[in-house]
């Protein structure tokens, strides 16, 4: 049984839609126009209020009102999906971000259906009836194009790569739908340590300001400082969470995250190819360098030469004085 | 009780191996091929788990031609005794259902308590395999773990991961599909006389009829377009005054 | 294998040396294991160019079956260098690919190839393998230490480059004397290949060699040199060690190269090309009066780490003469398998082979060489008074005269001074 929709797994993140929801959203309708057909928006949990939010940017929220689903398992979860799928029919295409949950559940779901999955997408178009989507291989060196000839095709999309839905002129309604839930697969969560210091977590971030191994030690306060000012998150380079000075949570990159953020501040990072790739989609790249031939002035749009330790503080004053 | 351990190892480009499209549309992949990054973690996390549970037995598995046979080696050269090449070069660049479908074959016999893999694999880079393999076996899964911590006899592991913006402690009993982040384990380069030993050892293979998997044909998921350059930036636009940096960040509307 | 079974031979280096070493002992039955530091076969390792291949048909004639070699070079210039100008001397010899003569190569590929056809005949090659100690016994060497494993063999040939740790620490020679080496630095520009044949004026294969001497080194002892690769170019310049840093700037090489590659001869060539790989790397150039003992007994030395390299101006050989001295260092050990090639008799063998060889032969012919090639008036005056003799020659004043060549030729002696220079040129000749 199939049914012409695409899904968007919403995530839900302290009560509102993610950013990066929020991108798959416009991106579901827009591709759904162009074939007619219908974007829906698949909300697991029991949280009404983001069920009403998401039907102001949606046609038609899929509820699965679920305790059991209030609770992250992805085993869980992709049986939800599952269950879903059975009672309402395969749709043409699942949505869902590039992020720590989706990237367990959505290929995980894919294989209990005998689907194709394809990760880390930023593009996304038709070819014919066919899903067609662009992403990065061979660490960022090349980019493919594939066409998912499965159905449903299931696609993680890196944030940064749509422009956020629009609110609808007319809100959406919310369908609530009881599925088969399975058992929790027996993965209980010990302890949730908040790694972000400020809490913010950078997949979503809309500012990031970013440090390396040029401001280690003491010097990393400033980015502290200028992330706070600029109501952003913190990141990291490699060398500095080896170091063991940042937590994993807050590397960007290839062995970490791949974060899209409006504005991504880059302070003494060298740009390795592996640390660019996990930030080269943010709309606006500052690098801040001692060194005028530093490759990370090569993936950004705007440069400063000079010493962190003086800059950092101006640009936070700066910033201020203009607020 | 004695684990068993099941670590699954690609052969892929080197980071530092040059890959470029070639004037007819194909890539050109310089000659450099190594274990896959993630992968060699997963093996020494493998590795790490026998050091406090001397009985376990670790299987090592690669889905592929003479590539996979390399990674194999790789990882026995690194101290895992037994090792298995399932199917042949047909699976070279198939999806990670295919893959998948044949090592959850195989497991079925093996009866891991731990299947450990790659977040990632260094060519695709798609994380489809490790999620994929649970989903076949029903197994829960964890994804890009930075530590394991085994308690064998308590039927227990316990491992921590990154989620959104917290590091989630969690815990599950046996079995479990686990994928090695960055910080799980460090490789370590394996010493001369495995290495002679590995080099020359004879590598099992289990043909796509012996795991008695139809032989799954990828091409009807998923179909290659084309390859293109990776997008590029504007050229840079140099500033020497942090109010000229701010009014044009203002102007973008980014601040 | 098993464990603790005990290898024939220990090569420490995968370079040109240490492969055709283990693939002669390998293709003769010989357990040998190669260890090489970087990380692969060729990872670290750099040359200028071009292998010479007629004195090496003979020793590793099969070994070099289906080498991916770059281009055979079929023209050759010497190009002396002042200012903008230059004036060169060039050979295009009608050699094709039935009998090439001599080849450029790229090392990563070349090595690798080596080791593959070494891996074939059951050699272990092995990267990420550095060796760090010799094991000695009964006033022999017995092994190596690889990051503290014992690695136990009959010998150990030490195939380790130009800076020989393993020569070092047998007290064969003293760890770095600037005056016995040259340092090379390269780059690598990445080419279209027919823009390349465009450029040298070659065909498809075929490729040029370019020797330039004079102000490329700034007045240094040294020399630059450019070849044609398949689809790129290598270009760079060796110097004596002792005058570089007798001279103690720092990025005399950034500029010496760039310098180099924006010469209004050189630019036209490699327009449009990408730089894709820089190094420096060491040359022994002490030529055959720096030569040290070649080995002590279970421990022979081959290649760059015996300082086997020989230059002579307009050439640079070192990798002909490693890959000769790792065969027959091979040799020696094969002739001894059965008894201890461990003991100072098979030691005796290579030796006495080696000075046989063409390799011995043509050092001790050419060594005056290197005292020769240190006196810097070869660089700083011949170049430009050759150069300015012909450009007056070929120029025409504003009052319509020419210059006519006894009195070019007069300005020249004088600008050079007649006895130094008919000294200087009477050595050069003898190289
Ligand atoms: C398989 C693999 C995966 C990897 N994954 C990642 C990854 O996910 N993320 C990642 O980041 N890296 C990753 N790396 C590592 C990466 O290659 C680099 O080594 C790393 O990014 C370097 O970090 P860095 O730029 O902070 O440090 P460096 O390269 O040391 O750069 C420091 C920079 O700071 C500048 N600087 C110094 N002092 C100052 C000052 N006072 N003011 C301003 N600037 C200053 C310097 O000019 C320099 O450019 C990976 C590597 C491999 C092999
Ligand atoms: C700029 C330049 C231009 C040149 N041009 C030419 C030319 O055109 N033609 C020509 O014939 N020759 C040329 N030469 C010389 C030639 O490159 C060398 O003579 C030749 O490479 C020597 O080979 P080798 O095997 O002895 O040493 P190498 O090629 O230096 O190999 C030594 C190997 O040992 C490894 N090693 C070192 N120490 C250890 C250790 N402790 N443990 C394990 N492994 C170790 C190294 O990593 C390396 O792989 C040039 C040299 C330079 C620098
Ligand atoms: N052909 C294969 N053989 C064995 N394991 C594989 C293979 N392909 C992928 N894997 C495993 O799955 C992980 C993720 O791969 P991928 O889904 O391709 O990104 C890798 O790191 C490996 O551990």
């Amino acid at each position: 049984m199939a049914c012409n929709e695409i899904w968007v797994v919403a995530r839900i993140r302290d009560g509102q839609i993610t950013q990066a929801g929020l991108q798959l959203v416009g991106a579901a309708r827009e591709l759904a126009k162009e074939k007619g057909l219908d974007a829906r928006a698949v909300l697991l949990g029991c949280d009404r209020a983001a069920a009403d939010d998401l039907s102001g940017i949606v046609d038609k929220v899929l509820w699965l009102n679920d305790e059991r689903l209030n609770e992250y398992d992805a085993a869980v979860y992709a049986g939800a999906l599952l269950g879903l799928m059975e009672a309402r029919g395969k749709p043409v295409a699942i949505f869902a971000g590039t992020n720590d949950m989706d990237s367990e559940v959505i290929p995980r779901l894919a294989a209990m259906c005998g689907a194709a999955f394809a990760s880390s997408c930023v593009k996304i178009g038709w070819e014919g009836d066919d899903l067609a989507i662009r992403r990065p291989i061979y660490g960022g060196k090349v980019y493919e194009e594939l066409a998912i000839l499965s159905r449903p095709a299931m696609v993680t999309v890196r944030p940064g790569a749509f422009d956020g839905a629009q609110k609808l002129a007319a809100p959406g309604s919310v369908e609530e739908i009881s599925v088969e839930v399975p058992a929790s697969s027996g993965v209980t969560v010990v302890e949730r340590a908040s790694s972000a210091q400020g809490g913010q977590d950078i997949s979503d971030a809309r500012r990031v300001v970013a440090g390396g191994r040029g401001v280690s030690g003491e010097l990393y306060r400033m980015v502290e400082a200028l992330a706070d000012t600029l109501d952003g998150a913190i990141a990291a380079s490699r060398a500095l969470v080896d170091a063991g000075e940042r937590p994993h949570g807050q590397q960007v990159g290839k062995s970490g995250k791949t974060i899209s953020p409006d504005l991504y501040i880059a302070c003494g990072i060298s740009g390795a190819i592996h640390h660019v790739l996990g930030m080269n989609t943010s709309k606006v790249v500052v690098a801040v360098n001692s060194d005028p031939d530093a490759l990370i002035f090569a993936a950004a749009d705007l440069g400063m030469v000079g010493d962190a330790k003086e800059i950092l503080p101006a640009l936070a004053e700066a910033i201020r004085a203009r607020k | 009780m004695s684990l068993k351990i099941a670590v699954l190892v690609k052969q892929v480009p080197d980071h530092e191996a040059i890959v470029q499209i070639d004037a007819d549309g194909t890539l050109d992949i310089e000659d450099r091929y190594v274990c896959s990054f993630f992968d060699e973690i997963a093996v020494e996390a493998a590795l790490d788990i026998r050091k406090a549970n001397a009985d376990a037995e670790i299987l090592a598995l690669s889905v592929g031609g003479k590539r996979s046979v390399e990674s194999l080696r790789r990882a026995m050269a690194m101290g895992i005794d037994q090792v298995e090449q399932l199917g042949d070069d047909s699976m070279d660049g198939a999806d990670g259902l295919a893959v998948a479908s044949l090592v959850a074959a195989r497991l079925k016999t093996f009866n891991p308590d731990l299947v450990l893999a790659g977040k990632q694999a260094g060519d695709d880079d798609m994380g489809a395999v490790g999620p994929m393999v649970s989903g076949l076996m029903g197994m829960p899964l964890v994804n890009a773990a930075t530590s394991i911590d085994v308690d064998a006899d308590g039927g227990k592991v316990r491992m921590t991961h990154s989620m959104n913006a917290e590091t989630w402690t969690v815990e599950s009993g046996f079995p479990i599909v686990i994928t090695a982040q960055k910080g799980l384990a460090e490789p370590h380069v394996p010493v001369v006389m495995r290495v002679m030993k590995a080099m020359r050892a004879k590598i099992t293979n289990t043909s796509i009829e012996d795991l008695g998997v139809p032989a799954s044909d990828s091409t009807g998921r998923l179909k290659r377009l084309g390859y293109y350059s990776p997008p590029t930036r504007p050229q840079v636009q140099m500033v020497s005054d942090v109010n000229e940096l701010v009014a044009v960040l203002a102007q973008r509307g980014v601040i | 294998m098993s464990d603790g079974e005990e290898l024939d031979v220990v090569v420490v280096g995968a370079g040109c040396a240490g492969l055709a070493c283990a693939y002669e002992l390998a293709s003769n039955g010989l357990t040998v294991a190669v260890c090489e530091r970087g990380d692969v076969a060729g990872a670290k390792n750099l040359t200028g160019g071009r292998l010479y291949l007629e004195p090496l048909k003979d020793l590793c004639g099969d070994l070099l079956e289906g080498a991916p070699f770059e281009r055979t070079v079929v023209s050759e210039s010497i190009v002396l260098t002042h200012g903008d100008a230059s004036t060169s001397i060039r050979l295009d010899h009608g050699v094709g690919e039935d009998r090439p003569h001599s080849a450029t190569v790229l090392r990563a590929k070349f090595d690798q190839f080596l080791a593959d056809r070494a891996g074939e005949k059951e050699a272990f090659v092995m990267g990420e393998q550095r060796v760090d100690e010799l094991i000695r016994e009964d006033g022999k060497v017995a092994g190596v230490l690889v990051a503290g494993e014992e690695v136990r063999a009959k010998v150990v040939v030490a195939a380790d480059g130009a800076l020989s740790f393993l020569a070092v620490e047998a007290g064969l020679r003293k760890e770095r004397e600037p005056r016995h080496f040259g340092v090379g630095v390269k780059e690598l520009i990445k080419l279209d290949a027919s823009l390349i044949e465009e450029r040298f004026n070659v065909a498809p294969r075929q490729g040029a060699a370019r020797m330039y001497m004079g102000d490329v080194t700034d007045g240094l002892p040294g020399g630059g040199f450019l070849y044609t690769n398949r689809d790129s170019i290598s270009i760079g310049v060796v110097v004596q060690m002792d005058a570089m840093e007798r001279r103690g700037e720092e990025d005399t090489f950034n500029d010496l190269i760039s310098r180099f590659k924006e010469r209004p001869d050189v630019a036209p060539l490699i327009r449009g090309g990408e730089t894709v790989e820089y190094g420096a790397h060491l040359v022994p150039e002490g030529g055959f009066d720096a030569l040290p003992e070649l080995g002590i007994p279970g421990l022979f030395l081959v290649g760059d780490a015996a300082g086997l390299v020989l230059n002579t101006g307009n050439l640079l050989r070192g990798m002909d003469l490693a890959m000769a001295s790792g065969v027959l260092a091979a040799r020696s050990i094969i002739e001894f398998r059965e008894g201890d090639p461990g003991c100072p008799e098979c030691l005796d063998h290579y030796k006495k082979s080696l000075a046989d060889s063409f390799v011995i032969e043509e050092m001790r012919l050419h060594r005056k060489a290197p005292k020769i090639l240190s006196n810097e008036r070869i660089y700083k005056v011949y170049p430009p008074a050759v150069v300015d003799m012909l450009r007056s020659l070929f120029e025409v004043d504003e009052k319509g005269e020419g210059v006519p060549v006894k009195r070019a030729v007069k300005k020249m002696r004088r600008t050079v001074g007649t006895w130094a220079a008919m000294r200087d040129i009477m050595r050069i000749l003898k190289l």
